[in-house]
Order: C-alpha cells, then structure tokens, then sequence
C-alpha cells in the first residue's frame, strides 16, 4: 500500500511535469517579466558585465548568476533561454520531488508518516504551480522548490526519524537539500528570515532540550550543510567580484530599502494595485484550518512558518503583486493539505463510512497485488502518462492558434517558434523599430512592459535594465534625510553618466520607450531626454490602455497610473 | 494564589496606568466614537435612532455609549472622559474575566504565558491612540473572555452557569457591534472544532448546545429582535434607505490592497502578526492557547480586507491579536529557556516571574505616566470652566482648525453643524465642546455615497428610489437650520457643498454672515446676532 501511494504521488507529479513541459513547448517565449529580465541580465554577465556596474538590477547577485545556466544551455543548443529556463524548472521540480521522495524512503518505518503526507505535499505542489502557472518561474516559485525538501529533512531530524544506519546517500541527500536551501535563501534578502524562523520551531519543536538530544535530533547534517553553503557561497561570490558585493550591499541595497521606506503613494486610490484579497482570504482560511494539526506535526507548523513568512514578503513588497503572494498562498496550501491528510487518518467514521473505506481498502490491496505482478506496466504508466500528457497539452495549446499567430525564432538566431499572443506590450513597435541584438531602452516604473518583451525578441537592455531607481531617487531627493541623499549622490551621477554615455556611443540604443511619469521627469532633469530628442525621430505615443495591445497579449499587472509612452527611434 | 497575585497585580498596575492616561486627557476621543457618543446623549435626551440623527452604523453602540453618557449627565462630568472610563472599565472586566478563566480553568503548567495573554489583552490598548474607543476594541475586550471559555470548554473545563451566562452575553454584544465580528468568531470556533476533534454526540452536546453559546445568540436575537418594535419611521429610514445605500454605496472610501496592507502606517500591524504568528507556531504544542489566539489575530485582517478602506481602527483584531502573541510568544520563550538552562518547572518559576513581571510592569507604568504628566504639565492647556466643568485638558487633546472659531463664537449647548461628507473634522469637536447638532445629519457622508451610486450604479427603480434622497436631505438640512437656528454652520466646500448646490442651498445662509471662506476646506457660516436663540 505503502509503494502504491509512493507510486501514484510519482505518476500524478510526472504527469504534472509532462502537462507544464507540452504547455511551454508550445508556450516557447512565454515568461513573467521578472524572470524575463533576469535572463537578459544573465546574458550581460556572460558577455563579461559585471552586475550593478556594467548594468542595474536590484535582484541579489546569486539570482542573476543562477540564471546564466539557462543562457548558457541557451547558447549551446540554439533554444530560445526562456524556453530553457521553463524546461528548467520543469526539471527542477522533478529534481525537488525526487529528494523528497528518498528522503521518505531511507527514513524507513520512522519516516512512514511523511509517507502519507506525500499525496498531500504532491497535490498541493501541482495546485500551486497551476494555479500561478501565469507567474511560472519566479523567485519566490524557486524558493519554495528550493526550500522544501531542507523543510522535511528538518522535520525527519527533529522528529527522530532517521536512518537505522546512516548510508552515505542519505548524508548526500541531506547535503543536497542543505544546499538547495542555502540558494533559495539567497535569491532575496527577506528569504533569509525563514532559516531563524524554520530554526526556532524545529528548536522548540523538540520539547525539553538536551545536548543529546540536541546532537541527535536538532544538528543535522542538512542544518550544516545549509550554513557551510551559505557561508561558501557568499565568499566564493565576495572574492571572485568583490566590487560586485560591495556594490550590492552598498547603493543597490539603500536603494531597495528606501523602496521599502518610501510607499509609492500613487497606490492609494483604488484600482492602482492588483486586488488579490482572494488569496489573502485563502490564506487566511487555510492557515487557520491548518493550525489544530500544527499543534502536534512540526511539518505543518513548518509549513504554517514559511506561509506566515510569505505574508511578510507580501506586506513588504509595498507593490502586492500576484507572484508576490506565492509563498503565502503556496505554503498556506501545502500546510492545509498536511493537516488535511491528517485530518482524515484521524477521523472516526460511522459504521457504514467505515464498511465502505473498507471495501475501498480491499480494492485498493487488490490493485496492489496486481500491480506487483505487472513491473512492466507501472514502467510503462510512469513512462508514458507523462508523455501523453506533454503530447495532449501541446496538441490543445496550438489546436486553436491561427497560423499568422506563429512566428519563428530564427530571425533571433534560435530554433524553433513563437506565438505572438505571448509576446508582451508594444512588440510591433520594438520589431519594426530594432534588430536581434540592438539595444533598446525600455523605462518605466516596474519590469513590465520592458519585459518579458526585451528577452523574447533577443534585445538587449542597457546599463538601466529597467527604470526602478529614478523613481526612488526621485523621490529620495523630495523627502529623504541630507545622510540618505549623501549615500546616493554618487551613485545617482554615476548612473545618469552612463546612461549619457550609452546615448553618445557607436551603438546607440536603437528604440526608446520612456514612460511619461516620473521615470521621464527624473530623466528630463538629467538633461537625457533632451539628447534623446535631439538625436531620435519621435514616434507615435504608446498606450497600454490601448484595446488592440489588451487584446493580442496577454494581460499584465500594473500598478500606479496606466500612462502612456513616448517613443524615439534613432535617426539614420 | 501566586497566579492570582501576579493576576491581580498586572490587572492593578496597568488599569492604573491607563487611569492616569484617562485622567491627564478628560476631553480625548476619537471622531467614530465622539460621533457615536454625540448619538447616545441624543438617545438618553430621547431622541429616535436614524430619525433625530442620521448615521449607517447599527444602533447597538448607541445603546452601549448611553451608559457614560448618563454617567456623564448625573455627575456633570466631561462625557468623553465618562467614556474613557467606561472603556477602562471594560479592559478591566475583560482582563479580570480571562484571568479568572485561566487561573481556575486552564492548566497551571500553562499559567506563565496565559497570563502574558491576559497582559497583551491589556497592553494593546496603550498603542491606539485616536482610535482608543472604536467598535473594533470594545469587540476584542469583550469577545476574548469568551474565547479563553471557549477553549477552556473545549478542553473539558467545568464552568458555572453564572459564568458562562455572563461571558456569553459579553460576547454576543462584541459580536453584535458590527456584522464582520461574526467571521472572527466563526474563526475560533472552526479552529476549535478542529483542534479538540471528538465524537459528534459529545461534541453537540458538551462543546456546542451549551450556555455561553446559548447567551451570546440569546443576546443577537434579542437585538435583532428589537428592531422589529421600533417605531416604523425608524426601521424605513434605516432599512428602507441608510442600509440599502450603503450597501451600494459603501465602496466611495475604497482603497487600494497596496494602500490597505503595504503602506508605512498600516504595515507595522501586519508585520508584527506575522511575527507573533511565527512565534505563537513555535511554542504552540506546548502552549495551546497560542494557537487559538494566532487564529484570532489572523482572523482580524479578512474583515478589515473585507472593509477595504484601508482605516487604521479596522485592523484593531488584528492588531491585538498580534500584541496578545507577541506577550504570549515571548512570555514562552522566557519560560522555555528558564526551564532548559535551570530545569526549572513553570510552577517553580512562577514566583520569580511574577516579581519580575510586577516590577518590570510597574517600573516602566510609572515612567512612563511621569513623562506623561510632564508632557501634559508643559503643554497649553484647556480650561474646561468654559465647558461647565472643573479642571484643565490638554489643548492638543482637542485642538482643530475649528476649535478657536467655536469657543469664540458659540456656548456650550449651543447648536452646531458641519456639513461634511466624513465624520472627521465635526466630530470630536462638537462632543468635546459640549455643543448640540444643529441638524438630524450629524455628517452628510451619505450624500458621498448616493453620488457613488449615480456615477456606478445601472439606472433603475430602486437606484431613482434612493437617489431621490438626496433632494430630502438637502430639504431636511434646510428645515433642520431653520429650526434649530445653529450658531455656526461649517460647509465643506468640497465635495458637500458641491452635492447640495443643486437645492440652492445657500438659500439657507440667508440668516448668515460668512465668516470665513476656506478654514480647511471648510467655509463659516454665523448665524445673524439678531436671530440668535438662547441657550
């Protein structure tokens, strides 16, 4: 009973798998913006820029170097990198999956009930990503890949529930999942408040504490592993770019803070944010559910933690986007379904629920018994489940794509195709106006609509990757303390310097699209939009507002003021 | 007998910290809670609910508000400081009764961190402000005894009739205050539902059909049940038109979910629930009642979403909750370390906890009422002579850009309206000052909200219905200012005036010299001295 659980946990996250593999297929360019940019930044870096001082991004510098792997795989098989990069967490979340489902079975009979907790934490994952598939990619998606299987390794050590004999693949396992955990918590800053948070309930956790205890179910393997990585990570990043670090920790880092500081105060009129209460409400409910089972399994209460956590990073945002809510809702989630799961195990049935659990019991031994006799036919299910899930999803993906739809990737130097509804905001005009590879400008307050656009049609952003510090600095010099404006003078000249630079070069940015907030008066006041007008043909405005643009891509959360763009082209 | 010291003595030294708060400010209040008192003398001078003030809020706080009121009226004392006393008094009930309940009901092992609960409950209070006094609070003090019996029931505890008579009727007034506390309480009780999961007989029986339950929905029936005998005119003015409009009409003050959750002044109580969350989810196998509280605090942020106007005093719950965690939290990690490093059980380090705790408390309640008293003896202050009574307040207590322009023109009960479309800035002046509404609408956000409808809503009958109102509250306003004759009249120049001019309203200015144009967005009317009446 046991395997068949173990079994159908594998076959339905395959399939899973195999459907989000035959989607993104089909779906070649299709990213969230935040992901799209980083993948452009990843380009930069392994064209020799160094991060925040060839180009600037507020994302941590792990972030970016992670994503040169899908740029690299990108360049070595001629594949679109956002492709690569949906395929990659694909992989990624069969990789997680995988340590999870090894952790459960070299834990033996102490790790029985994680067993029955599998089906919870396999639906839950599907749930999640299907229900953000529009966010598919995003940190926070990484980080709840990247942290679960350290979250049950946690719960395996702190339970007790470890190996008869310790087997060096299961110290492997441990050490893999207190990497995994040491990256997820290096993709942001703020995810670094989940490991004194997952410490203190696993500490707690364990009742009266006793140095014996202490060692044997507190100081795990994993817990090492997370810290040596972490410590390793950030000092192999510190001495190989030590500018790198001292950049991010010094003006990128204020700059993210005085983001946090100072709330953008467009946002309070209705309508400006996107209205997600519905997965705050779900949050809400699911963790309140959750908490009687948190009570008695560290599990949930880990899980409890991380969507406790994940509402913090919402509320921090200052932006609460949708993909902001995923840990939250996500966790929440998984939590729900743990307690659930036990929920049911402990409930008293009355005799006739129970004569019929009963008989579903027998069936399912039943099927048990004959599965055994047929290993073929389980290979051949988790084979070929997934496959025609992938073939079904892909088919009815582009059953009903008209052929003027399609575009081929080969004019950017890549095999295979495109569909131009995934394409973002304004693609006409950047296609019309610029090549593969040209520099093209694209500012506005937030990554959309600059991306996912720049990296689907292989454009290149300029040392500006998107238009986040103007308006912070903007702001800075309207409110902040004289030590504030002092920590940023430099950085601000320096960054308006480049930017001129980039104007007066060989290889001017071919397309420019600044939107007429204060991103273009924080320019204007520079003297940039002066030399952009001198030296560019101005072109027709661009509105996000527009109905034919709403109705060929695929809507976008935007915050603040829909305003329009203004648009150059650089003279012949 | 050491828990009921440590009870006792927390309960004392805080009760009379906020005593000394009450007392140093005679005159503070916030503008919901003003306006509702404001609604409660008219009730005790025998005024009818929606007929001689127009208000959307159920009448329940009203009622309530009557208790200091008359206090007020029979010792001629400020009545926003019979208020202040009257919430006191409340913390006082509530922290009394949830001490009860965990000293003779709950396990002793427990009693170091539920007795922290008991101190949150009392220290949220401290942090509120202008909002001390707001529905929000007066539903956590006296729903929380309820929610610790609750527990304790769930946990098998014997409980006196009497008792759960009492705290059920408490908490079905909380309850009853505003219509979103029910999914607070629904909360609680699926969590407990939950958590002590047992036979359904039992459960029916020994958890659900009991006495707290039966009082708390006695007293909802009973309230719901009141409105049926109330005159007609009161139930068509506030069934036929106040609830309907806003229950369309409402989302004119919505914001934003950014705005409501991420904004520097709201956030803090989001961040702190969820570190109370956190650590309510580390100590919650050994201390129950964590939870419980953690679901109740999380509770409060789906009402105050729910509201979506992003005010501070809606996410009161919420921020209790995260006060009462935070205590709780904290008390339990003292009490784990105390017990790992000493092996010390919680009943052998109750007594040197408690004198801590006592010293600690009154340590910081008597600096912190020092600096208070200093602050207060160094600022302008008020001679409440000129309001009747004895005694100075604070001039920031009630300072406004309409204060001075009210003391120089009108006396006490003199009558006074500001047209406004929010409850803020006539109110808390006019209840601070002792002055008497010159007209049924004690504001005129209902015209905000019937514009909301026009520009929203489809055409229909029942859309013309309601928007009809408008020409009467216009025609209302107009009758109300010929009658009462008040002294001062305040219009906001936008948007109220702007609602009214279509009923040539300054027609109604004719007995009026216009004293000032733009005071805050406000023009000041003064009735002719010829025509003025007498007090």
């Amino acid at each position: 009973m046991n395997k068949l659980i173990l079994f159908f946990s594998c076959l339905l996250l395959l399939s899973w798998c195999g459907s989000m593999g035959g989607y993104f297929a089909a779906h070649q360019v299709l990213s969230p913006a935040e992901p799209a940019m980083h993948i452009s930044c990843a380009s930069m870096i392994l064209e020799g820029a160094e991060p925040y001082i060839d180009f600037v991004d507020n994302a941590t510098p792990l972030l970016l170097y992670l994503f040169t792997m899908p740029v690299l795989l990108s360049k070595l098989c001629y594949l679109h990198p956002v492709l690569i990069f949906n395929l990659l967490i694909v992989l990624l979340t069969i990789g997680i999956f995988s340590v999870v489902i090894f952790a459960i079975r070299q834990s033996g009979r102490k790790g029985l009930p994680v067993l029955f907790y599998l089906p919870a934490l396999t639906v839950s994952l599907v749930i999640c990503q299907a229900y953000f598939l529009a966010d598919f990619g995003q940190e926070s998606m990484v980080f709840m890949l990247l942290f679960l299987p350290y979250l049950l390794e946690r719960y395996l050590t702190s339970t007790g529930a470890r190996e008869p004999e310790q087997k060096p693949n299961s110290t492997l396992r441990k050490i893999i999942a207190g990497v995994l955990a040491a990256f997820g918590l290096l993709l942001n800053p703020v995810f670094l408040l989940a490991a004194p948070a997952v410490e203190l309930i696993c500490l707690t956790g364990l009742g009266d504490v006793t140095v014996g205890k202490l060692k044997r179910r507190y100081l795990g393997v994993e817990l090492y592993a997370c810290l040596a990585a972490l410590l390793f990570t950030g000092a192999v990043i510190y001495f190989s770019a030590p500018l790198v670090v001292v950049t991010y920790l010094g003006p990128i880092t204020s700059l993210n803070w005085l983001s946090y500081d100072y709330f953008y105060d467009n946002l309070g009129f209705v309508g400006k944010s996107p209205d997600r209460r519905d997965l705050i409400y779900a949050f809400v409910v699911f963790f309140i559910m959750a908490l009687p089972a948190a009570g008695r399994c560290l599990l949930v209460r880990l899980m409890c933690a991380m969507s406790a956590l994940g509402f913090i990073w919402l509320v921090c945002s200052g932006t609460v986007y949708t993909y902001q809510a995923f840990i939250m809702t996500a966790f929440a989630i998984c939590a729900f379904c743990l307690a659930l799961s036990r929920y049911l195990r402990s409930m008293r049935f009355t005799h006739r629920v129970a004569r019929l659990l009963g008989r579903a019991g027998e069936q399912a031994g039943r099927l048990y018994i004959w599965q055994r006799k047929q290993p073929q036919l389980k290979t051949a299910l988790v084979v070929a489940l997934p496959v025609l899930c992938f073939a079904a999803v892909n088919y009815f993906s582009l059953k009903n794509v008209a052929s003027d739809q399609y575009f081929s990737l080969v004019n950017i130097n890549y095999y295979g195709f495109g569909l131009k509804h995934d394409l973002s905001f304004f693609s006409d005009v950047v296609e019309k106006n610029s090549e593969a590879k040209d520099l093209v400008w694209i500012f506005s307050q937030h990554a959309r609509p600059g991306f996912p656009l720049i990296t689907q049609l292989r454009r290149r952003p300029g040392y500006l990757v998107w238009g986040f510090p103007l308006h912070t600095l903007k702001i800075l010099h309207e409110r902040s303390t004289p030590a504030q404006a002092a920590s940023l003078v430099q950085f601000e000249a320096l960054m308006y310097d480049h930017l001129r630079s980039e104007l007066n070069s060989v290889r001017p940015p071919k397309l420019i699209l600044i939107e007429d907030s204060e991103i273009w008066e924080s320019l204007k006041a520079a003297g940039i939009c002066a030399t952009v007008q001198d030296k560019y043909e101005s072109l027709e405005p661009l509105s996000p507002m527009n109905g034919e643009e709403i109705e060929r891509h695929p809507p976008f959360e935007y915050i603040g003021h829909r305003v329009s763009f203004s648009a150059f082209k650089l003279r012949r | 007998m050491k828990g009921q010291i440590c009870a006792i003595g927390l309960i004392t030294i805080l009760s009379l910290r906020m005593l000394v708060s009450v007392c140093l400010h005679p005159l503070r209040i916030g503008w919901d809670p003003a306006l509702h008192l404001q609604c409660a003398q008219l009730i005790v001078g025998g005024g009818l609910p929606y007929v001689d003030m127009f208000d959307v809020n159920p009448p329940l706080i009203w009622y309530l508000d009557t208790m200091p009121a008359v206090v007020a009226a029979v010792l001629n004392m400020p009545v926003t400081l019979a208020f202040n006393l009257f919430m006191l008094a409340l913390m006082v009930l509530s922290a009394a009764l949830c001490a009860r309940i965990v000293l003779s009901k709950l396990p002793l092992a427990d009693l170091i961190v539920n007795l922290a609960l008991v101190f949150g409950l009392l220290y949220f209070n401290f942090f509120l402000g202008f909002d001390f006094g707001q529905r929000e609070q007066i539903f956590v003090l006296l729903y929380a005894p309820f929610m610790f019996l609750r527990f304790a029931r769930y946990q098998g505890a014997a409980i006196a009739p009497l008792e759960a008579l009492i705290v059920g009727i408490l908490a079905g007034i909380g309850i009853c205050l505003k219509h979103y506390f029910l999914f607070n309480a629904l909360c609680i009780e699926l969590f407990l539902l939950f958590h002590f999961r047992s036979k359904l007989k039992d459960l029916v029986s020994n958890r659900i059909l009991v006495r707290e339950n039966f009082a708390a929905l006695a007293f909802a029936i009973v309230y719901l049940g009141h409105f049926l005998f109330l005159p007609q005119i009161v139930k068509d003015n506030y069934f036929g038109f106040l609830v309907p409009a806003f229950a369309r009409g409402y989302q004119f003050w919505d914001t934003s979910l950014a705005a409501s959750l991420a904004a520097p002044d709201k956030r803090t109580v989001f961040l702190l629930l969820a570190a109370g969350l956190v650590l309510a989810l580390a100590f919650c196998r050994r201390y129950p009642l964590l939870s419980c509280l953690a679901a109740f605090g999380l509770s409060g942020v789906v009402p105050y979403l729910m509201q979506f106007k992003g005010w501070n005093y809606q996410d009161i719950p919420a921020f209790a909750g995260a006060v009462i965690l935070l205590c709780g939290g904290l008390a339990a990690l003292v009490s784990v370390t105390i017990q790992t490093i000493f092996k010390w059980r919680s009943e052998q380090q109750l007594p040197a906890l408690t004198v801590v705790a006592l010293l600690l408390t009154a340590g910081f309640s008597i600096a912190s009422a020092s600096d208070e008293f200093k602050q207060v003896s160094a600022d302008p202050k008020f001679e409440m002579a000129r309001l009747g009574y004895s005694g100075t307040s604070p001039w920031a207590d009630i300072d406004s850009p309409f204060t001075n322009i009210i003391l120089d023109n009108a006396k006490i009960y003199d009558p006074i309206i500001f047209i406004s479309n929010a409850v803020a800035p006539g109110f808390p002046p006019l209840t601070q000052l002792r002055m008497k509404p010159g007209s049924r609408h004690l504001h005129c956000c209902i015209l905000s909200v019937l514009q909301y409808i026009q520009a929203v809503c489809d055409p229909g009958p029942e859309i013309t219905r309601l928007l009809s109102y408008q020409e009467k509250i216009a025609s209302q306003y107009a009758e109300d200012i010929a009658k009462n004759k008040p002294v001062l009249i305040f219009m906001q120049n936008a948007p109220s005036a702007e609602y009214l001019a279509p009923f040539a309203f300054d027609r109604n200015f004719k007995d009026y010299k216009k004293i000032e144009s733009d005071i805050a967005g406000f023009s000041v009317y003064k009735l002719q001295p010829s025509e003025k009446v007498g007090p």
